[in-house]
């Protein structure tokens, strides 16, 4: 059923403990007025429709990327980086509280929840199996430190967007109530990363929206990962290994500097700058009344209103934006190499010969039935997690948490300080009783009851020296915190246990398909000579290049790699002659040192840009200009400027209709 | 692939001379009122049919195949019917006969492109369950051997001299892998769309399987004794402490029998 040897301490007891911590929380900041914004930024969007545009079946729309569970060795970490990093305010580590892991953990679980509500407003809107779930492990190892992988493999498919998404409370519970970000009741806080390929938006890696307190963490991880790929490229090698969330990224650091990156707000006129759109922290209240009501009817979700419904219209904006082969162009070529080396190779090329776009077209359609597999297991994930047992926990949660935070309202406009100080003892005495509970699934799982129980009881004793509190008892839903208890495990044990199926059965599918692909599969009448040299002005050392080639140079269409004795890179995609660009192309020239990377597309020669060409820089507007050899010599002619395609030029026919 | 290929080629190729002997033993005009007589079914397969021929084939490798075509005088008489073309074999070696029918085969299904979609729009219309079970895979492989057939044929004669009319060729026969290519990606999206409904069915029960466990779990016994335990407790009584003294001590035996188990 789990494989206890794995030791995953996931993380239990949550909703309750959650509810516990809003509790006192709630309670210590009598004046705190526990409101949040309700009319967050992205509810101003205009509708949009979802602009028809040829995309490859091996590409999905989006993936969603967020945090569902953790390892047993990477929870103390996990817990004091939190504490460390704490956004909205100073945590110093030696008063960070028990506490603190409880609202860690909380955060975990409701990243999970809220997570369905995005995927499932995205599912509504965009086409069938287009949208994934990736929920993330969060883990350590002495190589990667903490980090998060993938427990499906969603990452694996092509997608013009990866959306990073999680939730955020502040850590100091004695805080929580004042003015940090929290999520609590009807009060909630997003964080998101979204980001499509480096080729999108050359200049900035990619990175296209952020949340403020995770952009210099993410632009980092951004950069090594393209440091990452381009040092395996240059060897030959493709770089597999999925990132971490940005969340996790964010709290991996330690004492690393905020860059100026640039950046723009949301909304703001001039979308064509090359800048990291900023989403900011919002602590956004959602509709009270459809809170109280949760438990009964979740047939209108109040983050749907709150948020989702206008974070999705900027995701659709962003996806008629971005040009989707353009977006997905070198993941599919690294997806292909999963299973025909050979294709990757030639992909490049973008040959139209028959026997490539042949090959082509079944190993896209065997991808494309991967991204029909993992929109599959996504839908399980949805139904497990937002319909079945655990959501249906989780509204009771959420409600109870409103319906103490409403009281807790009531108090502060009564200046009921003695009761709200009573509640904090009680809610003290639990987190004292359960924060030392077992290390491994099966253990805490089984003391879970025992822990719980002592816990309960400790409170009930405080509930006798403290008559007062009998009002806020009422509220009080600790005494159904062992069946909230029981629940969490089941729950977090089922989701390990759907990793572990739906890992197995994806591998035995794999291996059918892959299978069926090579019983089918042709020989290509085009190849590539991989020792072929690319060389660029400037770009001294050994480069390499995938494509084309005539005499050992790079002749024709492909990528090509290249860099200097000072540690400047370039990636350059398009059409080459004797070894170098020459004719249309795009090319990307990160220079050490300097905060993002250039972009030039248009036509080459000799290596260099010559005739009009489009210039992409950090934090400007992109520009047309006219080059000679390598020189500007004064502002391009749009009508002249010849894009670059990473369409494919064999499109399947789906029919032999005649 | 070849097996089918090897054994579809006889009654194929006795196919493609018929269609194209049709030309050549008639008046050298080809006119639909030949197929009017058949069943619909029948129309459809062979107006689909030299609609797939002429796919990709350029006009100048269709005039370079034959002479001019010649007038006209007993057009009635043209047919498409197989009937009247007992000897086929004996057009096998004919490699002129054949060259000239697959011209006038070929002109015909060029300039009357639009009536041929017409025709078959109209037949589809009347007729749209008998054309939904027609097997448009066996027309596409009659099509194949066919197009292979007069490649062939005007490659063995000569007629593709010039750079021009070679490409002109090596496109139309280009056009032919390309057939061939649709069709084997179809039978192998049928068969990876099965697959991948049996893994999603497959992956699917397995869960279900343990979503039922789950549910059994949370409904057992044990876990309502846990639900009532913690009501028990914040339901306090005159006896709680003592009740609720005992249960913990319950709760903690249970831990530590379950933690002194042997992991299996």
């Amino acid at each position: 059923m789990t494989e206890t040897s794995t030791r995953l301490r996931i993380f239990i007891r949550l909703p309750v403990i959650t509810l516990l911590i809003g509790l006192a929380g709630g309670i210590s900041g009598c004046a705190g007025t526990a409101r949040g914004v309700n009319s967050p930024v992205y509810s101003h969007l205009e509708p949009k429709v979802v602009s028809e545009q040829h995309s490859s079946d091996a590409a999905a729309l989006v993936v969603i990327r967020y945090p569902a569970m953790i390892h047993e060795y990477a929870e103390n970490l996990f817990v004091s980086s939190f504490a460390i990093n704490a956004i909205g305010g100073e945590v110093p580590l030696a008063t960070a509280k028990a506490q603190t892991s409880r609202v860690a953990q909380s955060m975990i679980e409701k990243s999970s929840y809220y997570a369905m509500t995005l995927y499932q407003e995205l599912k509504e809107v965009l086409p069938e199996n287009s949208v994934l779930l990736s929920p993330h492990i969060i883990a350590w190892d002495k190589e990667r430190g903490l980090h998060s992988r993938p427990i499906l493999a969603s990452e694996q498919i092509p997608s013009v967007l990866t959306i990073d998404f999680n939730i955020y409370s502040y850590p100091d519970v004695e805080k929580i109530m004042d003015s940090p970000p929290v999520t609590f009741g009807d009060l909630v806080t997003p964080l998101i990363v979204i980001r499509s390929s480096r080729w999108v938006q050359p200049s900035l890696s990619g990175l296209l929206v952020t949340s403020p307190p995770l952009e210099s963490s993410a632009w980092r991880q951004a950069q090594d990962e393209s440091a990452r790929h381009f040092k395996a490229r240059l060897q030959g090698e493709i770089w597999n290994q999925p990132s971490s969330l940005d969340f996790i990224a964010f709290l991996a650091e330690r004492d690393r500097a905020l860059l100026n990156l640039p950046s723009r707000t949301t909304g703001s006129g001039n979308r064509q700058l090359a800048a990291i759109e900023q989403y900011p922290l919002e602590k956004i209240q959602m509709d009270g009344p459809t809170i109280a009501r949760l438990e009964e009817d979740f047939s209108v979700d109040p983050f749907e209103l709150g948020y989702v419904h206008g974070a999705s219209i900027r995701i659709i904006e962003l996806l008629n934006s971005i040009d989707h082969d353009r977006a997905t162009f070198f993941a599919r070529q690294a997806a292909l190499n999963r299973f025909d080396a050979e294709l990757a190779k030639v992909f490049f090329v973008q040959s139209a010969d028959e026997s490539v776009r042949a090959r082509l077209q079944l190993a896209e359609a065997l991808i494309g039935a991967e991204k029909e597999f993992l929109a599959a297991q996504s839908d399980s994930i949805y139904e497990g997690t937002y319909t079945g047992d655990y959501g249906l926990k989780m509204r009771k949660i959420i409600s109870a948490e409103y319906r103490m935070l409403e009281e807790r309202r009531r108090l502060a406009r009564k200046q009921n300080i003695t009761t709200a100080v009573a509640v904090i003892v009680l809610a003290g005495s639990v987190y004292g009783a359960v924060a030392s509970t077992a290390a491994s699934t099966a253990a805490v799982m089984a003391v879970s009851g025992a822990a719980m129980a002592g816990s309960v009881w400790a409170m009930h004793k405080s509930l006798g020296t403290r008559t007062e509190s009998e009002e806020v008892g009422r509220f009080f839903l600790a005494r159904m915190a062992p069946t909230f208890d029981r629940q969490m495990s089941i729950q977090m044990e089922w989701l390990e246990s759907k990793e572990l199926i739906t890992a197995r059965g994806f591998a035995e599918f794999r291996n059918k398909t892959l299978s069926l692909y090579q019983a089918r599969v042709r020989s290509m009448t085009v190849s590539v000579d991989q020792r072929c040299q690319f060389k660029q002005p400037g770009f001294d050392q050994a480069g390499r290049w995938y494509g084309s080639c005539t005499d050992g140079l790079a002749s024709g269409r492909g990528y090509g790699l290249a860099s200097n004795g000072g540690g400047d890179t370039l990636e350059f995609l398009g059409h080459t002659k004797a070894g170098q660009a020459s004719g249309l192309g795009g090319m990307i020239i990160n220079r050490r040192g300097q905060l993002g990377a250039t972009y030039y597309e248009g036509t080459f020669r000799k290596g260099l840009p010559d005739g009009v060409v489009r210039v992409e820089k950090p934090g400007a507007t992109p520009i047309l200009r006219e080059f000679r050899a390598g020189k500007d010599v004064g502002k391009g002619n749009s009508m002249q400027l010849q894009k670059l395609s990473f369409g494919s030029d064999s499109s399947p026919v789906r029919t032999l209709n005649p | 692939m070849k097996r089918w290929l090897v054994a579809r080629a006889l009654p194929t190729t006795l196919l493609a001379f018929i269609l194209l002997g049709t030309v050549t033993n008639a008046s050298g005009e080809i006119n639909f009122e030949a197929i009017d007589s058949l069943p619909p079914g029948e129309q459809y397969r062979q107006l689909s049919l030299v609609s797939l021929i002429f796919s990709g084939a350029e006009s100048e490798l269709i005039e370079a195949m034959t002479p001019p075509m010649p007038e006209a005088s007993d057009s009635g008489n043209s047919s498409f019917d197989p009937d009247a073309y007992k000897t086929p074999l004996t057009r096998i070696v004919d490699q002129e006969s054949m060259l000239s029918g697959a011209a006038l085969l070929l002109r015909f299904a060029r300039d009357s492109q639009d009536a041929i979609t017409a025709r078959l729009a109209a037949i589809n219309a009347a007729n749209p369950v008998l054309i939904s079970m027609v097997d448009i895979n066996t027309i596409t492989e009659d099509a194949i051997i066919i197009r292979s057939a007069i490649a062939d044929s005007i490659s063995y004669s000569g007629l593709a001299s010039s750079e021009v009319l070679t490409t002109h060729l090596q496109n139309y026969r280009t056009r032919t892998i390309f057939l061939r290519n649709l069709m084997e990606y179809e039978a192998f999206s049928v068969e990876l769309k099965r697959l991948t409904r049996e893994a999603i069915l497959s992956v699917g029960g397995k869960l279900d399987a343990y979503q039922r466990m789950f549910d059994e779990e949370v409904n057992s016994t044990g876990f309502s004794r846990q639900i009532e335990s913690a009501e028990f407790i914040y339901n306090r009584d005159a006896e709680f402490d003592e009740k609720a003294g005992k249960l913990t001590e319950e709760i903690m035996r249970s831990v530590i029998l379950q933690e002194s188990q042997v992991d299996p």
